[in-house]
Order: structure tokens, then sequence, then C-alpha cells
């Protein structure tokens, strides 16, 4: 659906000095009906990377693939056409201010040509399907952040696009409003079939809706692969930057030196329903060593169940722990010690 | 009371007529050539949606050299322009090019402001959604801009009111003309005073309509 050949973008200033090397020889391919994120930090790249994906930035080399073409070759007739099969929806809603919610989703619709009967039935339709059909007669002004943003995902999917490019749109929203979008992208990836291409620096957003992740450091594509690989198993340093702001689940490293002097700390990370319970008790009885929980946090990879666990061991003997860990990795549960 | 609307009324009624249709063609020419000077500016402006340094430049020079001259000079400045343009340099038709250079860069540069205040985001959105340029300026820039522009152009109409007073000079009659005329001229107070609280009546009401108007088209 979306493919990036080897990609670079510069930005060139007056001086060569000045010139900004935003994308650096990027690659990668998003699939059909995938949900694709990209994560990276404030001025990674990332914004530069989703707009040339609808070509409202030109790459200085490589290509853009989108739904077999290249977006570079397209006329200009042919780039707008390609928009409209693109939705894109931003982290400051960008609506009309003076329009209503729903003059919001029609102008555009009769800007493109759509008789006024048809664009008003897409309004409805997909006002109701991001819940907000009541609030079709309120200006934005009068919306909540979370409700601006479901209108802008109306207006975007009123066009009936095969892609959604998101960028940041949960950025500026609480923890509870960005969980009602998340879930309204995941509801319009498996309803509509929709495409989605995303970029984001909250780890969080990536692990509740993404299939798989690429982590964008300064321009250039640290690591790829599906969101479980990379986050459980963080091959670059700025993946565990990103995945490791909870190697210690959050608790300060000084109250856990005590139990470091004195034990080892690990780490346990699981996807889906395993019983860990039972596996830290078989932990005890078959390495006669002590485990005891320090944290825990549960959440959401996806739609799968994603644990984590800080656990202390007490093992008097190296074996013992040694075992005890490749047993915890027989059961499919990745485990890796905690340095303080 | 009656003695002076039986002496004056004509007089000051015919100036009022000659005021209100010297404003009301300049205006109007002045919108349809201002409006486009101000989307120009907009859109050939480095961050425009055509950017194009030379084409902004000469029209940002041009209007500030313009926009500096009082229109009483620029009214002389342009006569020989006036002669060829409308035949004559006299009467409503003698002023009405002048009027229009005076208000139309004017309100260029009031609706280049208006037109600036559209958060760049939603021109943005816009082009992803792929709608044409021309479709964005007209239909998506104006409109949300609307507002704020109704505002300018009520500046803009009360400047004209202004300008026109000094329309008299060339012929071209006006309350400010027979202010000028009687109340100056022959010392005739009570007739100056009549012309300015008809020209301060038309003023609130211009700006009270422009505000009325301007509000209900904001929503923000
Ligand atoms: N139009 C431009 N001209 C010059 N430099 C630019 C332009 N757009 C982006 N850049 C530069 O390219 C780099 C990447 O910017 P980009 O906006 O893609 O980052 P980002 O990852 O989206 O950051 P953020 O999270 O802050 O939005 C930055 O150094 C930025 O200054
Ligand atoms: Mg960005």
């Amino acid at each position: 659906m979306i493919e990036f050949k080897n990609v670079s973008k510069t930005f060139r200033g007056q001086q060569k000095n000045q010139h900004v090397r935003a994308v650096e020889n990027v690659s990668f391919k998003v699939a059909d009906g995938e949900i694709y994120g990209v994560m990276g930090y404030s001025g990674a790249g990332k914004s530069t990377l989703i707009r040339m994906i609808n070509g409202l930035e030109k790459p200085t080399d490589g290509d853009v693939i989108v739904d077999g073409e290249s977006v570079a070759d397209l006329s200009k007739k042919e780039l707008l056409q390609l928009r409209r099969k693109i939705g894109m929806i931003f982290q400051s809603y960008n609506l009309l201010v003076t329009a209503t919610v729903a003059q919001n989703i029609i102008l555009p619709l009769t800007l493109e040509g759509l008789d006024k009967t048809e664009a008003e039935q897409r309004a409805e339709k997909y006002l109701k399907i991001v819940d907000l059909w009541d609030k079709r007669d309120s200006y934005p002004a009068q919306l909540s952040g979370g409700q601006r943003q479901r209108v802008a995902v109306a207006r975007a999917l009123a066009h009936e696009p095969k892609i959604l490019l998101s960028d940041e749109a949960t950025s500026a929203l609480d923890p509870e409003t960005t969980e009602s979008i998340l879930s309204l992208l995941l509801k319009i990836n498996q309803e509509l079939g929709i495409t989605i291409f995303l970029i984001t620096h909250e780890m969080n957003v990536i692990q509740r809706v993404c299939d798989r992740v690429a982590v964008l450091d300064a321009g250039v594509i640290a690591e790829e692969g599906p969101v479980v690989d990379v986050f459980t198993q963080p091959k670059q340093g700025i993946t565990r930057k990103f995945a490791g702001v909870s190697d210690t689940l959050g608790v300060p490293r000084d109250i856990l030196k005590p139990y470091a002097e004195k034990h080892r700390l690990i780490s346990l990370q699981f996807v889906g329903q395993t019983a860990n319970e039972p596996l830290l008790a078989q932990v005890q009885d078959k390495f006669e060593v002590t485990p005891d929980i320090l944290a825990g946090s549960m959440g959401y990879m996806k739609r799968e169940p994603y644990g984590r666990l800080l656990v202390y061991l007490k093992a008097d003997q190296q074996d013992q722990f040694d075992g005890a860990l490749e047993f915890i990795r027989s059961q499919d549960v990745h485990v890796e010690e905690v340095e303080i | 009371m009656s003695d002076f609307i039986t002496n004056w009324g004509n007089v000051i009624w015919e100036a009022l007529g000659q005021t209100l249709a010297m404003t009301s063609i300049t205006f109007v020419i002045s919108i349809i050539v201002g409006i486009p000077i101000g989307v120009l500016l907009v859109v050939t402006r480095f961050d425009g949606l055509h950017p194009n340094r030379t084409v902004y430049s000469i029209s940002n020079w041009v209007i500030n050299i313009l926009r500096s001259l009082p229109f009483i000079i620029l009214l002389f400045l342009i006569l020989p322009v006036t002669k060829i343009v409308a035949g004559t340099t006299i009467g409503i038709r003698g002023v009405v090019l002048p009027l229009v250079v005076y208000a139309a860069p004017y309100i260029g540069r009031l609706v280049e402001s208006s037109l600036l205040e559209i958060d760049p985001g939603t021109i943005e959105a816009f082009r992803s959604m792929g709608i044409s340029n021309s479709k964005i300026i007209w239909r998506v820039m104006v409109r949300e801009a609307r507002g704020s522009i109704i505002r300018d152009l009520t500046i803009a109409a009360i400047g004209l009111i202004g300008a026109t007073a000094m329309a008299g000079l060339v012929g071209a009659g006006g309350l400010g003309d027979i202010a000028y005329q009687y109340g100056f001229q022959r010392y005739q107070p009570d007739v100056m005073y009549a012309t300015i609280i008809i020209l301060i009546v038309l003023v609130q009401i211009l700006q009270s309509v422009g505000n009325v108007i301007s509000a209900r088209l904001k929503k923000d």
C-alpha cells in the first residue's frame, strides 16, 4: 500500500551548513489493512516523512510509492486524485473555526465535486460513526479537544479514503481522550479496512494500536518490526530509551538499590494470557529461589494483554539463578536482568 | 429649525446623495480590486500556496508607496491618468479613479492581514484532501476570514467617506464640500455642524452594521 524506497529529504538552507537532512535513506513497506506507526523524538523527521506520502513534501532522493504509483511521478491533477484517497488528521485538528461540525465535513466534499445531498448523507454517516451526530450544529470552539479530533476523523473518513495518515493526532489530548481516539482508530481499521499510518512520540500509542513500528532517530530508521518484538526486545539504544522509561516500571532507582545490593532484579514481559503466578511459584519450587514482586503493570499491546513484572530473586547460587531465567524463558516470557 | 431645513435642506440632501454615490461606486470597485490584491500578497508570500518572490516584492512595494500618499496628494498626482481613464478630471467621474487607487491598496493590506490570521494547519488540511489551490483560496480562505474581511471593509468604507470629503476640490460635491464651502468660506457654521452630524451618524451606522455582521460570521 505504502512503500518507501531509500527515501531522503534535505531542506536546503541559504548556505550549505544550514541544510537539514530531515530524513535519510529510509525504506519500509506498509501492508494493506495494517496499522503502521513511526515513533521518534521531536525533530526526528516524522512529519516530513508522513507528508511525503501525500506529496505535501517531495523527497530529495528515492521513491515513495502509494497504491502502486510513485508519488513524485504524478501530474498535478493525479496528485489531487491521490490525496483524495488519503485522509489525514493532525495534532491541532485543523478544522474551519467559522463552520459548524456538519459544514466542516460537507464543505470539502462539495469542493471535491460531490453534490450537496450526497455530501450531507456522508456527513451524517460519518458523524454517527464518530458519535458526534448530536453536535452537528456546534462550532469547533464549543467542542472539547477529543471531540474536535473526532470531527477531524469524520472529515477524513467522509472522503472514503483507503489510507488514513495521523500526525500526532493524540499528542494534545489527555490519556482518557487519547484512549477514545485510539479505539476509534482501531475500529475504523477493523470495520472499514482502512490502512493507518501514524506518527507519534508516545510509546503507548504505538503499543495500543500499531501492528508494526519503525523507530526514527535523527532521520534514520533505527529499528523496525512487529511492535511486540521491537518493544520487548529492543536492539537499539533509542528504542530501549522509549521502552525503557519503564524498565524499572517507574519505580525510582534509589528505592530499588537496597534490593539490588542483596539480590538480583529481573524484569519479566509477557504478551497474551500467560499465567504468571504459577510461573513464579514453579520457579520457587524448581530452583529453590525466592521470587518477590516489586512492581507490576498490565495493559494492552494492540488487542493482546501485555504485562510486565519487576521481581527480585533471592538466589544463593549463580546456577540456580541461571536455571530460573532459562525456565522462565522457556515459558514464552521475556526476561532480563535489571541493572541498577 | 424649519427655517434651516427650508433654506438648506435641498443643498444638504443633494450633497448627501453625492457622498453616498461616490462612496458606494468607489467602494464596490475597490473591493473588486482590493480583495484580489490581498489574496495575491498572501498567496505569493514565501509560505503561501504559490510562493513568488518577485510578484510579492513588487506588489508589496507598490502598495506601500500608494499607502503612504495622502489622498489629497494622490488626487492631483494621478490627474493625467484620471484624464485618460475617465475622460475627465472633474465631477464624480473624475474622482472615482483616485478614490479607488486610494482605497484598493488599503483594502488589500487589510485583507492580507485577515487572511494571514487563518491557521496554516487548516490550509494544510485542505491541501491534504486534494482540493485545488484556487478553491482553497476562494472557497476556504476567504470564507474562513469573511468575518474579519467584513470588518476590514467597514474600516475601508469609513476611510472612503473621509476621502470623498476632499473630492469637492475637483467639483465632485458631497458633504465635505458644502461643509468647506459654507462653513469655512462663507462662515455659516450651522451648515457645517449639520453636515458634521450627518457624517457622524453615517459612520456610526456603518460601523455598527459592520460589527454586527462581522461578529455573526466569526465563531471562534
Ligand atoms: N520546511 C522546512 N524547512 C526547513 N527545515 C525543515 C522544514 N520542515 C522541517 N524541517 C526540519 O527537519 C527536521 C525534521 O522536522 P519534522 O517536522 O519532520 O520533525 P518531527 O519529527 O515531526 O518533529 P515534531 O515531533 O516536533 O513534530 C527538523 O530539524 C526541522 O527543523
Ligand atoms: Mg511533527
